[in-house]
């Protein structure tokens, strides 16, 4: 509705919150930058329909599928993408005012 | 004392079934679980784990009552009293024996952390002996993290709720997962001697700075070389951010099945070969962020990958910010749920606050009966931070208080 929204606002966030008729994992990339962008409703009506026409016929689920209802303490992380990250002296150079070696006079 | 009976709570497939079965001991709800795994054709209903988790719960409980449908796929359970190792409750000598089945793919922090929320409510001191077939103290590839995670990152959290003292956690035995990916042989010991009524009112607010990274390397069966390759690629990241690094290494023997063990296990030799790495960053103000990561159990790869990415993640985990890491908060935030009847306060970083399981976590406390978080933007330099404010519900564990 206001795509002129600042985005990451934490109002947002504290009213999906306990917003049951979204999952947990739609309030997250509903929240994530990329999903700003204003969706057009004609668009997701028609997407929606061809879905549940595949989805007619659909085959069981397979194990992994399923297995984001599995909790782990530890996230699944994409170890090359996180090498490219922190491989890159911007990003460290980001990251160092969390150390205690950073300068703060900086 | 009179009180109705609540209907049981009902909650839908195996999410965070553990979590939920503590916060149903914990506030003394009867729960009803159902949609679990309905539709997977090789595990249908409960997995050995949370079968065995079921068991834990009984044992260190007195009265609960367990319903499993025939399916597997639904669940019943009333929580009972919170006894701990008291005698005359399946403790002998002080100590609960609680063996892991041989099928068992989750570490033994799966069991180690919830057990831990469920200790200072407890009656008596817990005191429990996690051994068998299926103990693994490694981390797993199912995302658990290794049980020196769980004494350096996670046990530490609880002084800061006032519970201190006579905490202990000790790996007895190492263990990686098999090369199937399922059980090991280690055994480990829960000691939680601090009861306390009502955890205190915290107000975590300050993250601090980073000042030190400690760590273990573990091999198991393998050779000592795997550590000392581990620590020097990790120490090649993370020196540039921090001069005060020190990982330890601890070599040990493969852990050799006893016979009662080898009668579940297919292959008759040693179990459990592997390295790992766990790394802690500690804060200025006594924040802890935590990486873990083990050889998967196929093997193949080397152990200069497994020290570089484990210290990736480790940067990953501080750059989440906030006061307590991803891996931390549910332990916390539950402790804070738990306590008086008073707003506690704790900064998280957004992206700690973003993940599936916190937002579960705070829907499934709201329908147990605590009230909702406040959330609002942090107020100091620090950007992406966000600040939870959580009522206490003043009652600790209703189950005792009854009786």
């Amino acid at each position: 509705l206001h795509s002129t929204q600042r985005q990451y606002r934490v109002s947002d966030f504290a009213r999906m919150l306990y917003d049951d008729s979204l999952s947990p994992a739609d309030v997250v990339r509903k929240w994530r930058v990329e999903d700003e962008k204003p969706v057009l409703g004609n668009g997701n009506a028609s997407e929606s329909e061809v879905e549940e026409d595949e989805n007619f016929f659909r085959r069981a689920k397979r194990d992994d599928e399923a297995e984001d209802l599995e909790d782990r303490s530890i996230p699944r992380y994409d170890y090359d993408a996180l090498a490219r990250k922190w491989s890159d002296p911007d990003n460290l150079e980001k990251l160092r005012h969390r150390f205690a070696t950073a300068n703060l006079l900086k | 004392m009179a009180t109705t009976p609540q209907a049981p709570l009902r909650l839908r497939t195996q999410r965070s079934l553990a979590h939920r079965l503590i916060l149903s001991t914990l506030t003394g709800r009867a729960v009803r679980f159902q949609q679990i795994r309905p539709s997977s054709l090789t595990h249908t209903g409960l997995a050995s784990h949370e079968i065995s988790f079921l068991r834990l719960l009984e044992a260190v409980t007195n009265g609960s009552q367990i319903v499993i449908g025939i399916t597997g796929t639904e669940l019943l359970y009333k929580p009972g009293l919170i006894t701990g190792s008291a005698p005359g409750s399946g403790a002998s000598g002080g100590v609960i024996r609680h063996e892991l089945p041989a099928d068992c793919i989750r570490g033994v922090s799966y069991f180690l952390i919830p057990l831990c929320l469920l200790a200072p409510f407890s009656k008596a001191p817990m005191n429990v002996l996690f051994t068998g077939p299926g103990v693994i103290t490694s981390a797993t590839p199912s995302g658990d993290m290794s049980a020196d995670s769980v004494r350096t990152a996670i046990l530490p959290l609880y002084a800061q709720f006032g519970i201190t003292n006579n905490i202990e956690l000790r790996i007895l035995r190492r263990s990686n997962p098999n090369t199937s990916g399922k059980g090991g042989a280690g055994e480990v010991q829960l000691v939680f001697g601090h009861q306390v009524r009502l955890p205190k009112t915290v107000h975590i607010m300050n993250p601090g700075r980073v000042k030190k990274i400690r760590g273990v390397a573990y091999c198991t069966g393998v050779s000592a070389s795997n550590n000392a390759r581990m620590i020097e690629e990790a120490r090649g990241v993370l020196n540039p951010m921090t001069g005060d690094t020190y990982i330890f290494s601890d070599v040990s023997s493969a852990p050799y099945p006893t016979s009662r063990d080898k009668a579940y296990s297919n292959d008759k030799g040693k179990t459990g070969l592997g390295f790992g790495l766990s790394l802690v960053a500690e804060s200025s103000t006594g924040s802890l962020y935590s990486a873990d990561l083990a050889s998967p159990p196929a093997g193949g790869v080397p152990p200069e990958d497994i020290g570089r990415q484990c210290a990736y993640q480790l940067l990953e985990s501080i750059s989440f910010g906030g006061a307590v890491s991803l891996a931390a908060a549910p332990t916390v935030l539950t402790l804070m749920a738990m306590g008086s009847e008073d707003v506690g306060r704790l900064q998280l970083g957004k992206d700690v606050l973003r993940s599936d399981s916190i937002i579960g976590l705070a829907r499934d406390l709201k329908a147990f009966g605590a009230s909702a978080w406040g959330v609002r933007e942090s107020t100091t330099e620090l950007d992406g931070d966000v600040v939870v404010s959580v009522v206490g519900r003043g009652v600790g564990n209703v189950g005792r208080k009854i009786a």
